[in-house]
């Protein structure tokens, strides 16, 4: 692809207090939701369940190399790092970020996040849903540490968990 | 323990009339039920349904499910929180968030240990409030710890300043004290011995000498027409002769000789452990040294010289004290020795006769 129609830049967020001054910022969760839903389901009619399930992955991930260099770009300590992004996810609403297990020598992770946006509340539906999620951790830690990540979701709320678990290590380089 | 649930299960199921007419439920039900009442009640249940149970496959499942929940949750009782837990669903879902807010907990406390003070609870209800006054109390505690900290060690730099500019005064004071020590004992103008210190030390010698029984010569020289060098060249150049013979005179004696300004032009040497033929080959030494050695005052050079006079003490036969008054016959006598230098000519050593015993005798 040579020209590109959609590439992602914040200016396409907009200038959302000059175009939604009585509505402002924030929007039901139901909507994010009905979004990303309906999106998957004609994503998996159109390319099948592995290559929807690799593209919410890839846009979670580009999603989170942007999020990181809108907020958290100077900070390279680990543990303000954490802070950080656990006030951040707080306060939009995205999530509440725990970390229960962390190897700064091997760079492994394990992380919780509840109250998740994309899934918390959903119904049971044996098999884990936050692809995007995991693109978006992985994007994070990517690019706070200058290393390739992967991530996966062991837990989720759709599988009757309170919480989602992810578990994160760098890509080994070949 | 069975018979005894299975008859209390009949009786409160009659009596709200789930079974109707008296009528039990089958035997396979009431044994299922408390096959898994086992698992919520007693410490060890079977680690297996009866085998006729088996035949139900969800049943058997249900069986093995409660068993690993309840196993995974005796770990969390005891603080393990490293168990993984594979199953699924709402039960275990609910334990995994307990493990997880748990760890959670585990990885904030070791923050705090690490000095984040910053770290909070905010998912564990009563024990939240608990845990975040103990993290403000640490905090506290600890900043109260720096500050007490920060004071000592600031005491402790102005001890250091306050040591160190002592040491500098004490210096000081060491280097003024000598300084002064030498002005006491020096001649300002040449900075060789002055006529106290000598005659100070040079009893000292005396008493040495005859201690020892070694001989001790005495040379007095003064500088030959000295007048005229002030009168010539002024009395600036007159001090600047006075300092040259003074070092070249310290620079050619031995480190235990005594040399000291006697006064005006006059200088006066005591050279220890010499008699009186060495002492005069000294101060022959000495003149020719200094006849050599012209002071320069541009445009010109001024040729000085020196007459000397020279005494000694024999070396005793035996130890004695020699009296106080040996020296100043000593100095008499070397003070006519050049006397006679002079009036033979100047430019001179003259030696006066050794003196007799029984003059020297105290």
């Amino acid at each position: 692809m040579t020209e590109r129609k959609y590439q992602f830049h914040w200016g396409l967020i907009g200038d959302i207090a000059l175009g939604r001054p009585n509505l402002g910022p924030t929007t039901a969760v139901e909507v994010y939701r009905l979004m990303e839903y309906t999106f998957r389901d004609v994503l998996e009619q159109e390319l099948g369940t592995a290559q929807t399930d690799r593209l919410f992955f890839q846009a979670g991930e580009l999603a989170g190399k942007e999020f990181f260099q809108r907020y958290f770009q100077p900070l390279t300590d680990f543990n303000l790092f954490v802070k950080s992004l656990q006030q951040t996810l707080k306060e939009m609403g995205i999530g509440v970020l725990r970390v229960e297990k962390v190897d700064l020598d091997r760079g492994r992770l394990v992380l919780t996040v509840s109250e998740d946006l994309d899934c918390s509340g959903l119904p049971e539906l044996n098999y884990e849903v936050c692809k995007y999620d995991e693109g978006f951790i992985a994007g994070l830690l990517a690019n706070f540490t200058g290393r390739q990540y992967r991530v996966k979701e062991i837990d989720c709320w759709c599988t009757g968990d309170r919480t989602c678990r992810f578990t994160a290590e760098p890509v080994e380089e070949a | 323990m069975s018979k005894v649930m299975d008859a209390q299960v009949r009786e409160e199921r009659k009596a709200s009339g789930e079974i109707e007419g008296g009528e039990p439920f089958p035997l396979i039900l009431e044994q299922a039920v408390a096959a898994l009442t086992q698992i919520v009640a007693i410490p060890n249940p079977a680690a297996e349904l009866p085998s006729h149970l088996r035949a139900c496959p969800a049943l058997h499942h249900l069986y093995t499910e409660l068993l690993t929940l309840r196993s995974f949750l005796l770990t969390l009782v005891k603080g393990d929180l490293s168990q993984e837990l594979h199953l699924k669903g709402y039960l275990a879902g609910t334990l995994k968030a307990l493990q997880a807010n748990l760890r959670h907990l585990t990885w904030q406390t070791q923050m705090i240990a690490a000095g984040d003070f910053s770290q909070r609870v905010d998912f564990m209800g009563d024990f939240s409030d608990a845990f975040n006054s103990m993290v403000n109390q640490l905090q506290e505690n600890r900043r109260q710890l720096q500050e007490k900290q920060d004071a000592l060690t600031r005491l402790n730099e102005e001890l250091r300043a306050e040591i160190e500019r002592r040491k500098q005064t004490e210096a000081a004071l060491r280097q003024s004290e000598a300084s002064y020590r030498q002005l006491a004992i020096s001649d300002p103008l040449t900075g060789v011995y002055n006529r106290r210190h000598f005659f100070q030390r040079a009893q000292e010698e005396l008493l040495r000498a005859g201690r020892y029984r070694h001989p001790l010569a005495l040379v007095i020289f003064d500088l030959d027409y000295f007048k005229k060098v002030n009168d010539t060249f002024g009395h600036t150049a007159g001090d600047r002769v006075l300092q040259t013979v003074a070092d070249l005179v310290s620079s050619s004696i031995r480190a235990g000789d005594l040399f000291a300004r006697y006064g005006g032009e006059e200088f006066i040497l005591l050279l220890p452990e010499t008699g009186l033929e060495a002492g005069v080959e000294t101060a022959e030494r000495l003149r020719r040294i200094i006849a050599a050695t012209p002071v320069s005052h541009p445009p010109d050079r001024i040729q000085i010289t020196i007459s000397a006079g020279v005494a000694a003490l024999p070396a005793p036969s035996k130890p004695l004290s020699w009296p106080p008054t040996t020296l100043d016959q000593l100095i008499n006598q070397a003070d006519q020795a050049l006397y006679e230098a002079k009036s033979g000519g100047r430019n001179r050593v003259q030696a006066c006769q050794p003196l007799p015993r029984h003059n020297l005798a105290a």
